[in-house]
């Protein structure tokens, strides 16, 4: 799609201009417009924070723990996720192994192992995370890990931000109470999604097909976007920041004091099934499965699906 | 009759509709998977030979696969048992009342007419710990297990959860069916019994079961074979996790080929399911021995 995007200035509309196609690109072809922009944050509950005698965001692992810690002595339960969906503990699991340094691209050429001793500390790490969340967590699918969180039985969520047309949905006298933070300890990496709109190759109607699109991405669609869904919105549409869900502030200053940007774990590996077989490693490892011989299971995949292709 | 047979051109018409049914949507799909199964295919490019690549795979390399497997056949044990047994325990009970036979009878064969995925939803949610039993459980002070989650076990408790809603689903199909067959019973062989002093326990046991033999070869094939293509509340109460746990040879099959676009290797999967029912319909036809009666 790259000529038609680079035409009559529809790339200029776009924050960032060429850079807001960086998830849509490869080859240095442009294959799909993106709409919007989510990142993936801590949400929490300033109510519980306050009684737990939190004051300042954790900026770091260490951080998290003792407001985890802090959270659980005041009677809360600190963290709500769901690992019945499994891409929801994985999506933790992902800015664990980010933080420690696992480089996603060695692992899929090869000159990584799953089984290093990084990938081993993530996953320990999230192992000793998962004591802070709510009981249920093994069987709560991500609709029920979220209504924990905005029904205020537990003090903390990791969701993207597309979950705040969720939750203000839900239970609307919840937006005041709900804060936003980056996940601690990434050195300012933030786990950022489109939705994104493609373009068969072989339509009669090209024409048609972006003007189509580009409805989407006109000042009208890109107001909507940030003003009722919550969501960042890609083009550098001015939109009134009062009608807008609260939180979205919160997102967009973690979004614009992000260092950098990476995708979805599950969704930048070898393949949809090698980012399968690492959530369900994760799940496995979270309902009790020895750490390294979860990774195993990632690690025979690898071996027998992409290092031998 | 005899005219009508030796008419060969009223032969091939009324044959001609279950002939050809029978080879465009079966015969030749069938066929067509299992050559796909020796190739390496992802529907978007041409089918690429590789011998028994996916069938070496299947067995020396996928975990998931022996996992499928043991839960396949643990599914078929449970069901072909469990049904039997529950089955014809209704189906006795229910012709021996009079009163409320048919009302009973209904109760238990409404949940084979019911939507599979509607009812595999149904108790997601009830087995869901925020939801349903355990939320009972807990006004009792008691802490239910993670009926969908738990992971302990050579057969873990997901499957043995799923196996019963399966029970429950599916026993109504074969309490009719040996329902059927009772109710063919003269009822002369039954008063010839216990005019001769055999109580209604013998009766079953010397009169009822011999003579419905043969429906329980045929009940217990196609619980068989059902119960080794299951699918639909495997998916809708686990999806086949947590992490593959309660995977079966048809979600395998499922994931395989419409999640990973694998066609090939879920057609490897697909052929061995199809044995698999072809072994055990042969088994079941031979050891169950059925006398023909005239009843």
């Amino acid at each position: 799609m790259t000529d038609y995007i680079k035409a009559d200035g529809w790339i200029d509309t776009f924050n960032g201009g060429e850079g807001a196609f960086s998830q849509q690109t490869y080859d240095g072809k442009i294959y799909a417009v993106p709409l919007n922009i989510a990142a993936a944050c801590v949400f929490y509950n300033t109510e519980m924070f306050e009684t737990a005698g939190i004051t300042t965001m954790p900026t770091d692992w260490q951080g998290l723990l003792d407001a985890c810690e802090k959270l659980q002595a005041a009677g809360y339960t600190p963290l709500t996720i769901s690992a019945g969906t499994a891409w929801c503990l994985s999506m933790l699991a992902g800015y664990l192994c980010d933080s420690e340094g696992v480089d996603l691209a060695a692992l899929d050429a090869g000159t990584a192992s799953w089984l290093d001793s990084n990938v081993v500390n993530a996953t320990n790490k999230m192992v000793e995370i998962s004591k802070y969340f709510q009981e249920t967590a093994a069987g709560d699918t991500n609709d029920v890990a979220t209504a924990n969180f905005y029904n205020e039985e537990a003090a903390m969520l990791i969701q993207g931000s597309w979950a705040i047309a969720q939750i203000n949905g839900a239970n609307p006298d919840f937006e005041n109470k709900c804060g936003v933070f980056a996940f601690p300890g990434t050195d300012g990496r933030v786990i950022a999604k489109s939705d994104s709109l493609a373009m068969s190759a072989t339509t009669k109607n090209p024409d048609a097909v972006i003007a189509f699109m580009k409805y989407f991405t006109d000042d009208t669609a890109q107001k909507y976007t940030a003003e009722v869904g919550g969501k960042i919105p890609v083009t550098t549409v001015e939109y009134d920041a009062s009608k807008a869900p609260a939180q979205l502030a919160y997102v967009m200053d973690v979004f614009g004091s992000a260092k950098s940007t990476f995708g979805f774990y599950n969704e930048s590996m070898a393949s949809t099934e090698a980012g399968s077989t690492f959530d369900d490693a994760m799940v496995a490892i979270y309902l009790g499965t020895p750490v390294e011989e979860g990774l195993q299971t990632v690690e025979d995949f690898y071996k027998n699906n992409v290092w031998n292709k | 009759m005899d005219k009508l047979l030796r008419d060969k051109k009223a032969i091939v018409i009324f044959v001609a509709p279950a002939f050809l049914l029978f080879t465009f949507v079966l015969f030749i799909p069938i066929c067509q998977s299992v050559y796909y199964s020796f190739c390496n295919y992802d529907a978007l490019t041409k089918p690429e030979f590789i011998g028994l690549g996916n069938y070496k795979q299947l067995f020396t390399i996928d975990r998931t696969m022996k996992i499928a497997f043991k839960n396949s056949m643990f599914f078929l044990i449970f069901s072909v048992v469990t049904q039997l047994i529950a089955g014809l325990i209704l189906a006795a009970l229910l012709t021996n009342i009079k009163k409320g036979r048919d009302f009973f009878k209904n109760v238990y064969y409404l949940p084979c007419v019911l939507s599979s995925a509607a009812l595999g939803l149904l108790w997601m949610f009830i087995f869901t710990p925020k939801l349903g039993i355990n939320q009972v459980l807990a006004q009792f002070g008691i802490k239910g297990p993670l009926w969908l989650m738990d992971t302990k076990g050579y057969i873990i408790l997901p499957m043995w959860v799923i196996a019963s809603v399966s029970l429950w689903q599916y026993v109504g199909q074969s309490m009719m069916l040996y329902m059927a067959q009772i109710s063919g019973i003269s009822s002369s062989l039954y008063e010839a019994s216990y005019i001769d002093g055999c109580t209604k326990a013998k009766a079953f046991r010397y009169i009822t079961l011999p003579l419905i033999r043969p429906m329980v070869a045929t009940a217990m094939s196609l619980n068989a074979i059902g119960s080794l293509k299951f699918f639909d509340l495997i998916f809708n109460m686990t999806e086949g996790g947590p992490n593959h746990m309660t995977d079966v040879l048809a979600t395998h099959l499922y994931q395989q080929g419409f999640k990973y676009f694998k066609y090939g290797y879920a057609s490897a999967i697909g052929t061995v399911l199809l044995v698999l029912c072809l072994i055990v319909t042969f088994i079941i036809n031979k050891f169950v021995k059925v006398d023909n009666y005239e009843m």
